[in-house]
Parts: C-alpha cells; structure tokens; sequence
C-alpha cells in the first residue's frame, strides 16, 4: 500500500458509479433484510435534459436511499421517465418548425410525426439516465419505469376499462382548456399564469337593460345568455329570475335571464357579470344548475369567432374585439373602461393563451360514487392525506411538513371533472373503438370496421400507476411490501 | 417533490392507487420548495441564468454538486444557488480528502477499529463524545427528511471538531493512531449518503474490499461526556483569545510571543494542556509576569494574559514592499508566463496576494 494521492480525482466517478451498479447492491432484492425502504422517483419528462431542480430532488432521493441502505434496509430507490404527451409533443414540433416544416401534423401525418417524436424521446431517455447515473442515484435501473412502454401501456388500458366499466370514464359535452397553436385540449395543470395588462370594460347590452356588467372580454359576450348577481345585491335583488331580449346588432336577439348566484363579487366592477356559458369554467357551471339559459358558442377552435357571432364570424378575437367595443361605443352602451391588471392562462408548453371552448370529449367523474364504495374519486383522495385510506390509519399518507396538507385538501374542493382526451398524438391512444353507432373498449382492434378514437390521453392519466405497476410486477408478494414506500 | 407539481402527481398518484388498488401510493411526501438564483430569482430560460447540473459536476464533482444543491433546503421551502456554493463544497470534499490523507500516512492503509477505542486524554474523551452526538444529530435528521441539519452538523463536526481541533491536538500527543481510524471510518460513513464518490474513492484507496455503500451505518450509544467538553471549550477559548490577540495586534503568524497566565488556578486546570496552547496558540507559557505587556482578558475564571508586542520595524514594511515589485516583475514577464506550468504561476499568484494583504494589515 502506499500513501493516498495528492488529490482528490473527480474523473473516476464514472468508474465507482459502475462499481456499485454491478454490485448489485441496488437491486433490493439482493438485499436479506426484512424492513423495507422505498422511494419513488417522480418521473422526470423526455423533453431534454435534467434540470437543476431534478438534480436536488434527486440528490435528496438519494441521500434518503442510502441512508437506509446503510441502516440495513430493504432499500429501493425506483427511477421512472415519463414520456410526457404534450411537453414532448409541443418540444419536437417546434423544433421542426424551426427546420422549415411548417405544419408538422399535416405534412408527415400521424406516424411520420410520431417517429419524429419517438426518435427525439429515446434520446432525451438515454440522457436522462446518463445524468441521474452521473450524480450518484443509486437507483434499481432494472427497475426503470418509462410510462409509454409495454408494461405501463397494458396498465393504462387496464385502468381506463375499469373506469370506463364503473362509468367514471364518460363521453361528455363540457368546457375545456383549448390551446388553439397546439390543437389540443390541456387540463388545468398544464396551463400557466401570467400578469397582464388588460382593459375592464363596464357595458351594458342594450339601452333599456337594467344592470350593467363588467368584463376584459366583450367579444365573448355575443354569446351571453344570462347576467349573474350576488343575491345579496340591493341593487339587482329584483331582476334576478327575469328575462330580457337584446339585440347586440347579431343575426339573432340574444335572450338574457338574471340569476343570482353567490359566488358574485359585488364591489368588483359593477357587481354584475355576463354569463357566457360556452367560454368559461365558472358560468359552464351556473349553466349546469340553470340549463334553462343555454348555451351559444362564438369562438371555435381555430380561435376566430363562429357564425353565431354574426357580422363578426372568422374574425379573430381580437378583431372581433375591437369591432365590438366600437359598435357598443357607437351606440353608447360602453359605460367605462378602465386598465387592470389580470391573470391570463396560457399553455405551459405551446406558449398561447387559453380559449375556454365547450366540446365533446372524455372525462373523469370526480364526484360520482364508485360502484362497491360509495364513494367518489375525490373523497378517496380526501380521506387518503386525513384519515386514512377506509379509514384505515395505517394507509395515510402523511405530507412534510404538514401545512401543505390543507392547500391540498382545497385543491381537491375545487377540482372539477378532469378532461382526458388530448388531440395530440404522443401519447397512450384512447381504447375506444367505433362503429356505426356501437362503441367498444379494447386494446386492440376488434375487428373488420371499426375504428378507433383518435386522441390520445392526458399525460397524468399514464403516469400515475406505472410506478406502482414497476413494484408489482416483480412478484406478487412483493408489491405490498414496496408499497410501503415514500414519495420525495 | 416540488410544491409546484405537488398536486398534480400527488393528488391523482393517490387517486389511481385508491381506486384501483385499494392502496396508498406512499407513506410520506416529502415537499421540497425551488432553488433560486443569488437574487432569488427562477432559473429560467429566458432570464438566461440556468446553470447545467451535469456542466457543474464535470468541474467540482457530483459529491461537491450534491452538497450544495441540499446545503439550505428545508422541507417546503425555497433555497438558493449558486457556482460558488458548489466550489465552497468541493473545497470541503478536499478538506476531508487532506484529512484522510493525514490520518492515513505514509501507509495509506486504514486499519479499521471497529470497537469504541479508550480514550486516553480529555481531548480524546471530547472527540468521542462529539462523534456520537453528531452521528444522533445526523441520523435523526435524515429520518425526518432535515437535509440541511444533517450536512450542517456533520459539516461542523469534520471541519472544526475533528480537523481544525483534535488533529492539532493529536499532533501534540501524539500516539493517536487506534482513536484515528476509529474516527475517520466513521466520518466517511456518515458522508457516504451526502458524498458518496470521495468517501467511497478514500475507501477504497485505504485498501477496504467492500463498498461502503454497504456497511453499517453508524450507531453509536450516547457517550457525551460533560466534563471533557466543558474542559475543551474553555481550551479552545483561551486558544481563540490568543489567536485573536494576535490578529488584532498584527503579530505575524510565525512570531512566538510569550505568555503569563496571572491566574493560579489556571497551571493546575491546563496541565497536561500546556503545550497544546503553546503549539496551537503560537506563544511560549513564562512563570514570570512580563514587565511592560498588556493584559488580556476572557470569561471563564482565567482571567488574563500578558505578552509583549514585538514593534513593527519600518525595514519590515521596506522589506515586504521590494518582495511584491519582485513577484509582480516575475508574473509580467512573459518568458516565465509562458514556460511555467498553471500550478507553479497559481503559487506565485497566491504568494502575491498574501505579501499584500500582509503589507496592508501593517500599514493600518
């Protein structure tokens, strides 16, 4: 033996990595133990590389993993990838626009497309993993979960048949988060919020109606069809039930009902708002309890007005804004403007600002009870951070530190139900098949004439088992047993 | 996971396991908060402030990366980073690779004691004792997620207790070799999680055969000894008094000053210690009152210090000045810049810098 080098050589750090790799030590079924140890990776996305924030969680996964490993644990440290539908999808389309392809979908088509995104995908992985290996994760890599391979796909038609079967999965005609650049539905997790500057306009619809309301989008208003006021009102009290007839210059009157509604901010603008049931979450669910006022669609998803909007159909809406400010200014309904600074939703990943549209598509029912549990998905996910799981104490999970347990519990009281469908095509495809009128789930064709539903599906909806799935599939003993687990 | 996707993956990963397998997903989320930049700001695309993980372990290391990604991080809330945080840590991965080197010696080979050695001298009680509170502190705090308590506490440990303390110590005492790789095996386990490359390369390197990502972790019975760390922390006050008398009266670190400690008591309570502070202090313990020195004083009954003051000589301030023309002649001329190698130029960079610090700190 001889004395210790001079210094510290961080070259050889590869070496050591591939040491332990072949050890076999992260493999926890090398491991005699009987207490066990286990701590899930949140999948990071394919779009690239790892981030700073993927090397701190994962540097303190890891120091977690091999603190116990040294105590003498059953230690699993599992690693996933998630092929992540829209960011990867948004990610290789602009990068081949950026090359000269203008309209990716349409000049390679589904598959051409898909190969584009499939090729960029394996690359960003084998990265990835190169990276997390590079700071030390000692994670059990015959045990990576990556949500789009075979393993994680039968999971996903398991689950999306056992839900469509408990009519949790359903067909439905709802407002959504619609990205015009990307053509697709996002859920409300996939959108981002940024401050901006707008105008709040105060305007009435017609001279003799009797409320004013308030609002940054009069164009949207061609497809008003009832005001809401705070029932509490004094002011507007004695409207709410009636109905009035308005002519805002469209091919038709538009026929406004007042309701009462308590969620109305009385000291905001003119205590009033429009009801536009097609363009926004909020008054799709007013229109929900009051269907008798309608519905009227007047942006579509190419983003421009419809011929609902009259004089104003294929106009952007912009355009259609400014014309229609005009007009009210013309007539003299336009009471007030005044700057605000808003909040605008905008897509996390194709970059634009959000359209609510009303559309047909899959949902996820949070409040309707399971068949045999009597109760729902969102008093599941309740009971889970209070209780317990059944009220089983030992299946709660605990959340560090503990005051994020209540922002939790507000966000599953406002969650509303979760579109699915995404008309992209990175992605799990949904397995419905169609024919003539029938329509069957399946994971694979079912035969001469039918043909398959075309989306694709959230993201999330992938990505949320397979983990589970990875610790399972070992053997069957074995899943409760990693499942005792803590998520980082 | 981050607060910013904790809904996201954590409310619908515990809604999937309900409902389809009856099952919580986990037991325990641990939320951390988003590394900021120097300003607090995101790291963002189009601030252009991202720094790439991967560029920065290539430069300092993946333990030095890991180290201060965690240094700070408290659960749930939101820390900072910065390059200079990562070359702070690979400044301690040397630390603790110099420390090793040292205790290894010309052998380089560690002899694993694995029974608590015992201790010999209060110095040796102390260091024992400091070992197992730390090894308490770190362990609790891993198993409640407490990332920057753990790094801090073992951080303190290795650096002052054991390096900057009790090996000065030991060099005075000597015959430190079972306590030593008693100690040091242990350290390394302990930063094993946090850095697992350098303690697993230092492993190694001594000549262990198995991994260390496999032994046993620490355990060790509280053995904190109340009197041993009383009698080192006023050691190392006295110590500190006088390092600190020097500073402020700009005595250069190689001038031996001598010492008288009025108190009687104090000869009687430092025995055995007596050369440590003359080693560690740089000064020479007298039994006469020196005529004509200042008096120092400190808390903790032992009460004062005198020493005399050697005069900064005005050949001394001439002397230093010719020296840093010489070393910036020799880093101007272009035939020595470009002949020498990077680490020989470093030196002489570094031997500038000190002259004029040095040349500053007596023209004050």
């Amino acid at each position: 033996m001889s004395e210790l080098e001079k210094n510290y050589n961080i070259t050889n750090e590869g070496e050591i990595y591939k040491k332990w790799e072949e050890s076999g030590f992260f493999n926890p079924d090398n491991s005699q133990a009987k207490k066990v140890f286990s701590v899930l990776m949140p999948p990071p996305n394919v779009t690239g590389i790892l981030h700073l924030g993927h090397a701190m969680e994962n540097s303190l996964m890891d120091i977690e993993a091999r603190f116990h490993r040294m105590k003498g644990e059953k230690t699993l440290f599992l690693p996933g990838v998630d092929h992540a539908a829209v960011a990867t999808q948004a990610k290789v389309e602009a990068e081949l626009m950026k090359q000269g392809i203008k309209n990716p979908r349409a000049e390679l088509g589904r598959e051409g497309l898909l190969a584009k995104i499939r090729e960029y995908a394996e690359t960003s992985k084998a990265t990835i993993i190169r990276q997390i290996k590079r700071l030390g994760s000692s994670c059990d890599w015959s045990r990576l979960a990556y949500t789009f391979d075979e393993k994680r796909s039968a999971i996903v038609f398991e689950l999306f048949k056992k839900m469509y079967e408990d009519q949790l999965i359903y067909r439905g005609y709802r407002t959504v988060n619609w990205s015009v650049k990307g053509q697709s539905t996002l859920s409300d997790d996939e959108l981002e919020y940024i401050e901006e500057e707008s105008t709040l306009y105060a305007l009435k619809y017609s001279a003799d109606f009797p409320i004013a309301i308030s609002t940054t989008r009069p164009e949207t208003k061609l497809g008003d069809t009832a005001v809401a006021v705070n029932p509490d009102d004094e002011r507007y009290q004695k409207y709410i039930g009636q109905t009035f007839t308005v002519d805002l210059g469209l091919d038709k009157p538009l026929t406004i009902k007042v309701i009462g509604e308590s969620e109305v901010d009385m000291n905001f603008g003119t205590g009033a708002v429009g009801v536009t049931p097609a363009h926004s979450q909020t008054d799709f669910a007013w229109y929900q309890k009051n269907k008798e006022i309608g519905l009227i669609a007047v942006i579509g998803k190419d983003g421009k007005m419809t011929d609902n909007a009259g004089k104003y159909a294929g106009q952007t809406v912009e355009e259609c804004r400014q014309n229609f400010v005009a007009f009210l200014k013309d007539k003299n309904l336009l009471l007030n403007e005044e700057k605000l600074n808003h909040n605008v939703a905008i897509s996390d990943r194709f970059r634009d600002e959000i359209e609510v549209l009303p559309m047909e598509q899959w949902f996820i029912n949070v409040n309707l009870p399971i068949p045999g549990k009597n109760k729902s998905l969102k008093e599941l996910m309740r009971e889970a951070v209070t209780v317990g799981l059944n009220n089983n104490k030992n299946k709660k999970v605990n959340i560090v530190p503990e005051r994020f347990t209540e922002a939790y519990l507000k966000w599953i009281d406002n969650l509303r139900d979760w579109c699915i469908s995404r008309q992209i095509w990175w992605g799990h495809r949904i397995p419905i098949w169609y024919k003539g009128n029938e329509q069957m789930v399946s994971e694979e064709n079912p035969g001469e004439g039918w043909e398959q539903d075309p989306d694709t599906l959230d993201t999330w909806f992938s990505s949320r088992l397979d983990i589970q799935h990875a610790s399972r599939r070992r053997s069957k003993n074995l899943s409760s047993r990693y499942l005792d687990a803590d998520g980082l | 996971m981050g607060y910013e996707i904790l809904f996201f993956w954590l409310a619908r990963m515990i809604l999937m396991t309900a409902y389809y397998l009856d099952e919580i997903p986990f037991k325990n989320v641990y939320i951390h908060g988003i590394l900021r930049d120097k300003d607090g700001r995101k790291f963002s695309k189009s601030l252009g402030n991202g720094i790439d993980p991967i560029v920065m372990s290539e430069k300092y290391g993946a333990d030095a990366l890991r180290l201060a990604l965690l240094a700070n991080v408290t659960p749930g809330n939101d820390a900072c980073f910065y390059e200079e945080k990562v070359e702070h840590y690979r400044n301690f991965i040397n630390k603790l690779w110099n420390i090793s080197r040292f205790i290894l010696g010309k052998e380089g080979k560690l002899k694993i004691v694995d029974q608590k050695p015992q201790p010999k001298t209060m110095a040796d009680q102390w260091l024992l004792g400091r070992l197992a509170e730390t090894t308490n502190v770190v362990t609790e705090a891993l198993e409640n997620y407490k990332f920057s308590q753990a790094i801090d506490t073992l951080y303190d440990f290795t650096w002052n207790d054991f390096a900057d303390w009790y090996l000065e110590i030991a060099k005075v005492e000597g015959k430190k070799e079972e306590i030593l790789h008693y100690v040091l095996p242990m350290v390394l386990k302990l930063w094993q999680p946090f850095a697992p490359f350098v303690t697993q390369t230092i492993w190694e390197q001594a000549g262990a055969e198995d991994l260390l990502m496999v032994s046993s972790w620490p355990i060790i019975k509280d053995v904190k000894d109340k009197e041993a760390s009383e009698f080192i922390a006023s050691l190392q006050q006295v110590i500190t008094a006088l390092r600190t008398y020097r500073a402020d009266n700009k005595i250069p670190p190689t001038e031996i000053f001598n010492c008288y400690f009025k108190a009687k008591n104090f000869v009687d309570e430092f025995a055995d210690y007596l050369p440590v502070i003359e080693k560690l202090a740089r000064v020479k313990l007298v039994d006469q009152e020196i005529s004509g020195g200042s008096t120092l004083a400190f808390d903790g009954g032992i009460l004062q210090v005198e020493q005399q003051v050697k005069k900064i000589s005005p050949t001394e301030i001439a002397d230093l000045q010719k020296y840093i023309v010489s070393l910036e002649a020799k880093l101007n001329d272009e035939s020595f810049m470009s002949k020498a190698p990077e680490a020989v130029k470093e030196k002489e960079r570094a031997k500038l810098v000190a002259a004029q610090e040095k040349l500053a700190t007596l023209e004050k």
